[in-house]
């Protein structure tokens, strides 16, 4: 099969395409006619007639030509495919331009079989057919990428909110809150609010920047219920140092993460393990973000994409802030995997970072 | 019909019941649930697939309420090592989401509950936990997001599943009908082709030989002996394997990496 995203060309068999290459040929005509005649009247409609009558049979004979080849050239390369298309109109004008002009010999419109214009006539009509088709190629290459890109664009925000909200989270703490109403009532409460408030943010615009503080708090709540599943299994070990409590940073960056480390590292780990996020800042410039967790002991299943699309996805909001001046990688070292970012300390809501960006 | 029906209910009560699920308040809410349903007995529970087979063994229980996701040996793979039992028990999977496993469940009717779990759904699902086979096991595997390997291999003697980590396995040798595992310290004799190990383990598997596949992680040495074949020497292993022909050249390449 075709990679469908790059392949533009049309099904040029089809009946709209014919009607779209009908319409073509009209137009041309009329521009010309307008482009011979200054004035309307008997000359313009002669040119008018003569012209359509050109295109039109040129335009026939290409759709002839398309229909007969339209499955091989869906074999094609989308390349390949146009230069067939184009090397197919010029043989058309080529055997239209010569057939008129022996009709109109044999009917005594011309006196001469072979007359010192034909050579003009077909080149002109060559060049002029040449270009309008690569503007016709041009056409479809713009209206199918528009196509696509609508389409990948869908799927990236689709993608984009299945990351924020991984369903397993949600179902797994739905069932615990469902458990604790009977046990414990306080409890379930406690967790229903955390949950709300976690959605709240879930829901939010994820593009905004939000101080450091709320992101922790959000990130706590967040952890609060997973300690609810899986009890001192999960165990998460803060260390922040001299980070400015207003210090911006991408809504949902620390949170999604931690989510990955307890997915990836902690639930498959019988025994459960750590989670350990270090949060602080090098001189008043760089806020720097680490967070590890152990690699389960027996990896049963192949990495799964729900990682990384949430890295991609934080990594795409953290560049649209501060373009080349944040980074994040992952790395694993010894039986830990780690999730390191690194952004510029910025404090005021408004202004999106400027300094050190190459213009 | 009736009084088969009737049967049927009566052998239904008492049933007894084993739950697994890796987390407390899920196992604490099945067992609530069907407490208040009746009829049915929690006889244990587990918190993992192993667990789950070493209770199945002991307790005996006619079905099994079985978490998919589980840290270690998960839901699936146990249900797998269990379906060599003579009278394997029923087992009903309880999962949060996977849509595309879910599909899989449906399609091969195999029993499931969706997380949180429902009081009249559990109860309609105890009244008919059927049993399936392993095909319709691997084909929900299969379905999943990120289809699991197994981690154990199980041998069945007289009605007892023995459970091999697939980590401690040197190598597998085929003969006719069965394979022998071997382990630094045991042998046992499965039920199974070489190719679909292959291709299920086949990142920490290598082939040398038509009917043998040893583990990778265990190779110390290849060499040659006097006779130019060359051999593959396993940690823990007194004797060689032979490479065969075919498979010189792919072994060399292993090495070489």
């Amino acid at each position: 099969m075709k990679d469908s995203t790059s392949y533009f060309l049309p099904d040029f068999g089809s009946f709209g395409m014919a009607a779209r290459i009908l319409v073509l040929a009209e137009a041309i005509a009329v521009i010309f006619t307008i482009a011979l005649n200054t004035r309307v009247g008997i000359t313009a409609g002669r040119d008018f007639l003569f012209l359509s009558a050109y295109t039109l049979a040129i335009a026939l004979v290409s759709l002839l030509f398309l229909r007969i080849a339209s499955k091989s050239i869906r074999r094609l390369s989308a390349i390949r495919g146009s230069f067939v298309v184009i090397g197919l109109l010029l043989i058309a004008i080529v055997i239209v331009t010569e057939g008129m002009i022996a009709a109109f010999y044999s009917l005594h419109v011309i006196p001469v079989r072979w007359p010192a214009w034909q050579m003009t006539v077909l080149v002109h009509s060559l060049l002029i057919g040449t270009i309008v088709m690569l503007l016709g190629l041009r056409h479809l290459f713009v209206s199918h990428k528009a196509q696509v890109d609508a389409k990948l664009e869908q799927e990236a925000r689709i993608q984009a909110l299945q990351s924020r909200i991984r369903p397993h989270f949600l179902f797994n703490s739905m069932n615990s809150i469902a458990s604790l109403t009977r046990s414990d009532p306080p409890r379930a409460e406690a967790a229903l609010q955390d949950l709300a408030d976690l959605f709240r943010v879930l829901l939010a615009d994820a593009r905004k920047l939000v101080p450091i503080s709320a992101e922790q708090e959000i990130s706590r709540q967040y952890l609060e219920i997973e300690k609810l599943r899986l009890g001192d299994r999960l165990q998460v070990h803060w260390t922040v140092s001299n980070v400015p409590r207003n210090a911006l940073i991408p809504a949902l960056t620390l949170q999604p993460l931690l989510e990955n480390a307890i997915y990836h590292g902690i639930e498959p780990r019988f025994g459960g393990g750590t989670v350990k996020v270090e949060l602080w800042a090098d001189n008043t410039e760089t806020l720097n973000i680490l967070i590890s967790n152990p690699v389960p002991e027996i990896r049963k299943h192949a990495h799964g994409r729900g990682n990384k699309i949430a890295m991609d996805n934080i990594r795409q909001r953290l560049a649209s802030h501060f373009f080349e001046a944040a980074t994040l990688q992952t790395f694993e070292e010894g039986d830990q995997y780690y999730v390191k970012i690194k952004m510029p300390i910025m404090k005021n809501q408004g202004d999106r970072y400027l300094s050190g960006i190459p213009r | 019909m009736s009084e088969t029906g009737a049967l049927v209910e009566q052998k239904r009560e008492g049933m007894k019941v084993l739950i697994v699920d890796d987390e407390k308040l899920a196992r604490d809410r099945l067992r609530e649930l069907v407490g208040e349903i009746g009829e049915y007995v929690v006889v244990g529970e587990a918190m993992n697939g192993s667990e789950a087979i070493a209770q199945t063994m002991r307790l005996n229980p006619d079905v099994l309420l079985m978490d998919i996701r589980m840290p270690g040996m998960d839901g699936l793979e146990a249900a797998m090592h269990l379906m060599g039992l003579e009278t394997p028990p029923g087992v009903i999977f309880t999962t949060a989401y996977d849509q595309h496993a879910l599909d899989a469940f449906e399609v091969n009717a195999v029993d499931y509950l969706l997380k949180p779990i429902r009081k009249d759904r559990l109860a309609k699902a105890l009244s008919k936990a059927g049993r399936f086979t392993l095909q319709q096991l691997h084909e929900i595997n299969q379905a999943q997001d990120t289809p699991m390997t197994r981690t154990h291999l199980s041998v069945h003697l007289r009605g007892n599943i023995r459970l091999v980590p697939v980590q401690d396995v040197l190598y597998f040798l085929a003969d006719n009908k069965y394979v022998t595992v071997r382990t630094a310290s045991e042998e046992h004799l499965i039920e199974d082709s070489l190719v679909n190990l292959e291709r299920e383990f086949g990142e920490s598997f290598l082939r040398i030989h038509r009917n043998a596949l040893v583990a990778t992680p265990y190779i110390i040495g290849i060499e040659k002996d006097g006779s130019a074949t060359w051999q593959v020497a396993l940690k823990g292993l007194d004797k060689r394997l032979a490479v065969s022909r075919r498979h010189a050249a792919a072994v060399r390449r292993w090495a070489r990496r």
